[in-house]
């Protein structure tokens, strides 16, 4: 399997978070999400990969043939969008699409139009434009992620793009990706951050967790849901079960909680139910481990 | 190879204020004229239509204080890591290179409008339409004021962050603007040879202060 992006050893210091060192490949033709509580790293990994924020260590190579030497080559390919005051407030539609076609070669004034109105944002071209500072977050998102899908790129990089939108946006955006994905027979892929799984789960192919700047756990949703399982059961069996588990939640009826596969026959011994979690779940349980163990340090 | 993805300065310029460089360019001249035209209008109009309400000295210190705020926005726009669109602007065609260049751009543009200034009250005395200044090496006091004030401008882009950058430039505002005052005192007894000198020395610290600050930018804020 070709690799769009691979990631080695990359660490970032600041006064009081460190990242790294990060160690992650990232499947060519398929979606990747970073999926991590707030303050994990995730922003900090994206503005390094898009080449807005320096490494202090580490390597990364795009496409198998490109380093983070080749920006020159790279800033055309690469889309990238923040998911706030991506661009100045001040511009409206038109403005941006003049900008985005002279900022970069392969920009689409035409699919940026068709894009707006899919978005329901309006006409770029139209008399009345309101400025980015006076339309909805909702809006203002749907705008920035406009103006990067309008472009030709290899790889797109989202920082929470469905943080401000509403659950059709959203719908319309997991198409989008789909559509984006299809167009260039698995030549394109897509990162992007989330710390609500939820809402982009049916998008994504590849997941990568992170926590306190590290990465705990990554693979294809596929594998990682067979390599987990989703435990609950009677209260009364939880102390036996507890310790199979890998993080959990209890009550005073019932309790539930991530645990390996391996160990799903000693689990359903103890009269618990068991089933493939959803990545939602999954994601729940492996961050909440990821915080029990740092709360233990 | 590697691809060149360099813009041209006026597209440059177009990515970072998201308008022409031509329209820049009008904005930064008429925008003092107006507050000067205003001025005028006001004083004219209080003293009961009387020219000699008038004081012509203050119409310099008034164009040096408008278009003194009016350099320093347009810099701010281009130089601050902390405004909306930065992330947008550090992947745009170009990088850095684009950056420098809107950057050089807006300076010389500043240092351009200065000299229009200056040749337009120059032209207005030589044809005895009016007088802008008191005498007319009032000019050169006007220039060379405004020529240390886009270098102290570009030097303060070596401050990150906008605010404290507003406040140090308040503050060396009013320094700059005694040297303005001062430097009209002493144009009667200085030859032309020495303004002329002197203006053109200005003009380097411009070229001299872009060029560090260029560089300490890019090393400490943009590779940052």
């Amino acid at each position: 399997m070709d690799t769009a992006l691979n990631i080695k050893d990359i660490t970032k210091k600041y006064k009081d978070f460190t990242l790294g060192g990060i160690d992650i490949e990232i499947p060519m033709g398929f979606s990747s999400a970073l999926i991590g509580a707030n303050g994990a790293g995730k922003t900090t990994l994206i503005d390094i990969i898009c080449g807005v924020t320096a490494n202090d260590a580490g390597k990364m190579e795009y496409f198998g043939k490109y380093t983070d030497n080749d920006r020159s080559e790279l800033r055309n390919m690469i889309g990238y969008c923040s998911s706030a005051n991506y661009f100045p407030m001040d511009w409206n539609l038109k403005k941006v699409a003049e900008v985005m076609d002279v900022a970069f070669d392969n920009f689409d004034r035409k699919k940026f139009s068709e894009l707006c109105d899919k978005f329901k944002l309006g006409d770029p071209s139209g008399k009345k434009q309101k400025k980015l500072m006076k339309m909805s977050d909702g809006n203002r998102m749907r705008t920035y992620l406009a103006a990067v899908l309008a472009r030709d790129t290899s790889l797109l990089v989202l920082d929470e793009p469905a943080s401000s939108l509403d659950p059709l946006a959203r719908d319309l955006l997991c198409d989008m990706f789909r559509d984006y994905l299809a167009e260039k027979d698995g030549e394109r892929t897509v990162i992007f951050s989330t710390h609500n799984i939820a809402d982009m789960e049916f998008v994504t192919d590849h997941a990568i967790f992170m926590a306190g700047g590290k990465v705990i756990e990554q693979g294809f949703v596929e594998d990682l849901k067979e390599k987990y399982i989703l435990v609950h059961g009677d209260a009364s069996v939880s102390e036996k079960a507890v310790p199979y588990l890998l993080s959990s939640t209890s009550n005073k009826t019932s309790f539930e909680g991530i645990a390996l596969a391996e160990d799903a026959e000693k689990l359903a011994a103890l009269d618990t139910a068991i089933e493939q979690p959803t990545l939602q779940q999954l994601s729940i349980g492996i961050l909440r481990k990821a915080e029990q163990d740092y709360e233990e340090k | 190879m590697k691809k060149n993805d360099s813009l041209p300065f006026w597209d440059a310029v177009k990515v970072y204020y998201g308008t022409s460089l031509v329209r820049i360019f009008i904005c930064m001249f008429l925008l003092p004229v107006s507050a000067v035209l205003l001025f005028v209008t006001s004083i004219f109009l209080m003293s009961g239509g009387k020219e000699e309400a008038l004081c012509v000295s203050s119409i310099g210190v008034i164009l040096f204080f408008c278009s003194a705020y009016m350099f320093f926005i347009m810099d701010v726009r281009v130089n601050s890591s902390n405004l909306p669109g930065w992330k947008f602007l550090k992947t745009v065609k170009g990088g850095f290179d684009t950056y420098a260049k809107a950057a050089v751009t807006i300076t010389a543009v500043s240092v351009l409008v200065v000299l229009l200034y200056s040749l337009i009250a120059a032209l207005l005395y030589i044809a005895d339409i009016v007088s802008l200044f008191n005498t007319p090496g009032a000019c050169f006091a006007l220039w060379i004021s405004e020529m240390v004030l886009i270098a102290v401008i570009v030097f303060l882009r070596l401050i990150e962050n906008t605010t404290v950058r507003l406040l140090a430039y308040s503050a060396v505002l009013f320094q700059v603007l005694l040297l303005y005052l001062l430097l009209l005192h002493t144009v009667k007894s200085m030859s032309a040879a020495v303004w002329i000198i002197s203006a053109a020395a200005s003009m380097l610290m411009i070229a001299v202060s872009s060029k560090v600050s260029i560089s300490y930018y890019k090393k400490k804020i943009w590779e940052n």
